[in-house]
């Protein structure tokens, strides 16, 4: 047994130290898909985490209660809440106007809260940037302040009163920007979006002038069950809305971004997949005879399927790490909470599922796309294995046929296709799945990022957060594309070399030569990105709730066009280097 | 032969023991095949037609192998000629070839048994060289001898082989019917 | 020097295509090898030679017949059992000698060892041992690629010898050699001949002849001659006059 391990590992290690580059693009293959999956399940747990420790931090209460009337009415009807059995504690009633607020000429609807220096048992804001609030100055959700972009320092005007932006704080006692949920008249069922500012208790008042003021009580209660047994509810006049309905509201933030990762890492291990596929393809001459020799020297068939799986399991594993890390590493960026709430602090350790969940991933792509050419090797004849390299081109008749009729260039496409079909349904599924990611970003950037907040709109920070999202997958997508594009022509280009160079002494062009391949991978990349435009709008579609507006049509023309000239542009290249060589050395060193 | 003791003697005056010990080292394996007496026949013959002298040495009895043989200028001429001499053997199919024809024509013989017959030789010949180079003790420079025999030993089989072919074929079409290709491939209606 | 048949097949077929286009590439074949002799399978290319030895090896599955080796029926034995006798019992020696490129000379000789389970230690004394009978023990560590043909020959030599195996089948061993190169190889096979060993070649080389007990002459995927050779001491006798060469 020692003996076959040892062999086992030796080959291992042989091959993949004679076989550098190959490891290398696999490794890469296989990282991004973990990689991206790593970031997809890192902001599951985004979403709550940081509303969580925001919640701690500022003594976040259980429920947040608010009478449907305004002034010493609405005081009346929190009067008895502080008392009431069950709750153990309370901070308020703090009074609450929604008011509209000017900055940079733009003027949107605000949630004001007054606030005073005096200690409160509930709801200690954070400040994250300058002060709390004082006389004459205002302090600003920081999700809302960067939509508005004010920083502390500047003026902004609430209701026609110049204030001075102090600072900057975070509260788990109200949705950030733009979910603070702005009302024109308290007690009315129709709520705006908005953002939440804090002032000085004393001014609220005078700010408000004509505009309703009421007030707001933070409340925490014994039973920790009876606050997360409701989200939101509306009894005897005042209305309830648990930390829950808060933390949901938070987490709507990211979610969209999350789903977009999610959604981007089937494409990527879809991608990730076909990238294996195409660099085993071109190993699978050299497995073949290395199956026949095995056999030859009496290897059963689990030897031989542990020899060639060994080495790519060790690749996936190797891979999984890479993408943990690469995951794990760059979850911060998309996963912080940016302003709107408190960040993690300090680095976590990835949780013991998303290691699992990677691994796994990163094993069944190296094994999806090895297994069948193993399984196809190890069943193959052993005197086949040995005697012939590689299978043979398959004739395809018609479409011989078929490039009798076309011109030169042409002809030689559609040959060198007929030669080899499925390197032919790799190209497609790349430029597929590449053409289906970038509309949906085109989709994405279609869209109005932008929410009305009374008279102006502003960035909705969801959206933005998103477009970040599709723009990781895109360029994970862009990289991945961009090996199995390269791999597969000059695959294809060292593979069609013999044939080219008979062509080319039956008296064909080097640019011809360079068009008939370009043209051989045109022709399953026109399918590919046909169908690509499609189904990356309906994968928009299919995710974004409500009614998408549609991308120009001019711009998934420029999308096919860019992708199509990519495909064409990546196979002339390693071609002309093909065509400067003499013809006689090509027939000379490749066999026929 | 002649020429070949002639070039044997142009470097010095040898004895007719030196000269045919000196054969037997450069042809090796074949030299055994050799006649003893051969090469003092062939010295006599050189000797008749002026090419050599002999000297009788002093003190030893005058037999042929106690001789010590000379080149004459005549000899020497005869030397340089040879080695100028391009002339290849050529071994003589023309008689094979024709033997078949005419035992095919007049029905004499199958001439695919004469070639089965011919080729088990040759086949025997092409064995004995090579088991005569495997031998390890063998000079290099005699085992090109060797491996020149059988080269041409491999080329006569392959000749043989290519006459086979033809002659099984003509042997057929001759017959008539193809009971052969009938068989192999499973041709409609036999034409007989 | 004969015994026994050691290997046996009895009206052994191998057919390929259908209706018109069948070939038949072994056609009936009867043949008892017995213990220890080198039997030799000449034959133009595309005679059945080939796939004849491919199914003496169990390395295809003949359309009709039996073939058995040593007692075992080797013609109707599953996959693994065929994998197994080809672990212990058969040693093929290949035309493009088909080493590991990757593997330096020991290693490609002890990989049969190796999967056939024995311990490495062992393995590598006998792949050492097995390298110094080729005359080839200076040349362990190095790799193919270092290796002239001849040499790379030697080494599968070596590796199908390295389970001591009841029978050696090679397929055209010298089809890729060069005249100095056959010598090396032919002398070896001769070497395995003085000592007992069982050995099938297939070639259409007919200096294998040298190395023959038994020589059969394959035409159209059937056997048109089978002669023995005396194994007396072979000399170069009448080798001279081959071509008349003195008159």
């Amino acid at each position: 047994m020692g003996g076959r391990l040892l062999l086992v590992c030796r080959l291992l290690v042989r091959d993949l130290r004679r076989r550098r580059i190959e490891t290398v693009l696999l490794l890469i293959a296989i990282s991004a898909a973990t990689g991206t999956l790593t970031l997809g399940l890192a902001l599951d747990n985004a979403l709550d985490g940081p509303y969580e420790r925001t919640r701690a931090a500022t003594a976040g209460p259980d429920v947040v209660a608010m009478p449907g009337t305004t002034g010493p009415d609405a005081l009346a009807a929190l009067a008895p809440l502080p008392t009431a059995p069950g709750v153990t504690a309370h901070s308020g009633p703090y009074p609450i106007a929604f008011l509209m607020l000017t900055a940079h000429g733009k003027t949107v609807q605000a949630v004001v809260q007054g606030r005073d220096d005096s200690p409160a048992a509930l709801d200690r804001p954070a400040v994250t940037t300058g002060a709390w609030v004082r006389p004459g100055g205002v302090v600003i959700e920081p999700t809302f302040a960067n939509a508005l972009g004010v920083r502390t320092g500047d003026t902004v005007d609430i209701n026609g009163h110049r204030l001075r932006v102090v600072g900057t704080a975070v509260t788990a006692a109200r949705a950030v920007y733009p979910n603070a949920d702005w009302r024109y008249d308290f007690g009315s069922p129709l709520v705006q979006l908005a953002g939440l500012v804090w002032v000085d208790r004393s001014e609220i008042a005078a700010l408000a002038g004509t505009r309703p003021l009421s007030y707001t009580l933070n409340l925490r209660l014994a039973d920790p069950k009876a606050s997360t047994s409701f989200r939101h509810l509306s009894r005897g006049g005042i209305e309830y809305t648990s930390w829950k309905q808060i933390a949901e509201a938070d987490g709507r933030l990211v979610k969209k971004a999350h789903l977009a990762l999610q959604v981007g890492s089937w494409l990527l291990t879809a991608l990730a997949m076909a990238s294996v596929a195409t660099i085993v393809a071109g190993r699978v001459v050299d497995q073949r005879r290395r199956v026949g020799l095995f056999k030859a020297v009496g290897a059963g068939p689990a030897m031989i399927a542990a020899v060639h799986l060994a080495e790519y399991l060790v690749i996936g594993l190797a891979a999984a790490g890479i993408g943990l890390t690469a995951g794990w590493l760059a979850a911060p960026a998309l996963t912080n909470p940016g302003a709107g709430l408190l960040g993690s602090v300090g680095v976590h350790p990835p949780a013991l599922r998303t290691v699992v969940t990677a691994t796994a991933l990163a094993l069944a792509i190296a094994a999806a796309a090895t297994v069948a050419p193993v399984l196809r090797a190890a069943t193959t004849d052993t005197v086949h294995a040995l005697a012939d390299a590689a299978t043979p081109p398959r004739r395809r008749r018609w479409r011989v046929w078929l490039s009798r009729r076309l011109p030169a260039a042409l002809l030689i496409g559609v040959r060198v296709n007929a030669r080899r079909p499925r390197r032919a349904r790799l190209v497609m599924v790349n430029t597929l799945i590449t053409t289906t990611a970038l509309a949906a970003l085109l989709m994405g950037l279609a869209q109005d990022r932008r929410v009305k907040l009374g008279e102006s709109e502003l960035a909705n920070p969801q959206d933005t957060r998103t477009l970040q999202a599709m723009l990781v997958v895109i360029v994970v997508v862009c990289v991945l594309a961009l090996i199995n594009a390269i791999v597969s022509t000059w695959t294809a280009v060292l593979d069609a070399r013999h044939p080219l160079a008979v062509a080319r002494t039956l008296g064909a062009t080097p640019a011809q030569v360079t068009g008939g391949m370009a043209v051989a991978q045109l022709l399953p990349a026109t399918p590919g990105v046909a169908l690509g435009v499609p189904a990356g709008i309906g994968l928009y579609l299919m995710v974004t709730p409500g009614q998408p507006q549609y991308a120009p049509a001019s711009w998934m023309l420029a999308l096919a066009v860019t992708v199509l000239s990519a495909v064409a542009a990546l196979t002339a290249v390693p071609t002309l280097a093909a065509t400067r060589r003499p013809v006689a050395d090509t027939l000379r060193s490749t066999p026929a | 032969m002649q020429d070949v003791v002639l070039a044997m003697l142009a470097k010095e005056p040898a004895h007719g023991y030196e000269l045919r010990s000196r054969m037997r080292g450069a042809l090796g394996p074949l030299g055994d095949a050799m006649n003893a007496g051969q090469i003092y026949v062939t010295l006599a013959r050189l000797a008749k037609a002026g090419l050599v002298t002999s000297q009788h040495a002093e003190g030893l009895p005058d037999r042929p192998d106690r001789r010590v043989y000379a080149l004459t200028p005549a000899g020497q001429q005869r030397v340089a000629a040879w080695l100028a001499d391009v002339s290849w053997p050529k071994p003589d199919l023309t008689e094979f070839h024709l033997k078949l024809v005419a035992a095919a024509a007049a029905r004499l013989a199958d001439p695919v048994t004469l070639i089965d017959a011919h080729r088990r030789e040759v086949l025997r010949r092409l064995r004995d060289s090579q088991r005569a180079a495997l031998e390890r003790s063998v000079d290099p420079v005699v085992g090109l001898l060797v491996e020149g025999v059988v080269l041409r030993l491999r080329a006569d089989l392959e000749w043989l082989e290519a006459c086979e072919r033809m002659w099984t074929e003509r042997d057929r079409a001759d017959n008539g019917s193809a009971p052969r290709t009938e068989d192999r491939g499973g041709l409609p209606g036999g034409a007989a | 020097m004969t015994g026994p048949a050691l290997l046996q097949a009895r009206r052994v077929a191998r057919w390929y295509g259908r209706g018109s286009a069948l070939v038949r590439a072994v056609d009936e074949i009867d043949l008892e090898v017995p213990a220890g002799q080198t039997l030799a399978i000449m034959g133009p290319s595309g005679c059945g030679k080939s796939t004849l030895l491919h199914l003496l090896g169990g390395l295809q599955r003949p359309t009709d017949g039996e073939i058995w080796l040593a007692e075992h029926r080797i013609d109707t034995m599953s996959e693994r059992a065929l994998a197994r006798l080809r672990r212990r019992h058969i040693g093929f020696v290949f035309q493009s000698f088909h080493l590991m490129d990757e593997l330096t000379a020991v290693e490609n000789v002890e990989l049969a060892a190796l999967l056939a389970g024995q311990s490495p230690r062992r393995a590598r004394q006998r792949a050492l041992h097995l390298l110094d009978r080729v005359g080839l023990a200076d040349r362990a560590k190095h790799l193919p690629s270092a290796l002239s043909g001849g040499q790379r020959q030697r080494v599968a030599i070596a590796r199908a010898l390295s389970n001591e195996p009841l029978i050696v089948l090679a397929d055209e061993p010298t089809g890729n050699l060069d005249s100095a190169a056959t010598l090396e190889v032919l002398r070896l096979f001769e070497d395995l001949r003085t000592a007992g060993q069982t050995l099938v070649v297939v070639t259409h080389d007919a200096r294998i002849a040298a190395i023959a007990d038994r020589m059969i002459s394959m035409r159209d995927g059937s056997f048109a001659d089978d002669s023995r050779f005396t194994t007396s001491a072979a000399t170069g006798a009448g080798t001279g006059t081959v071509y008349g060469g003195w008159r």
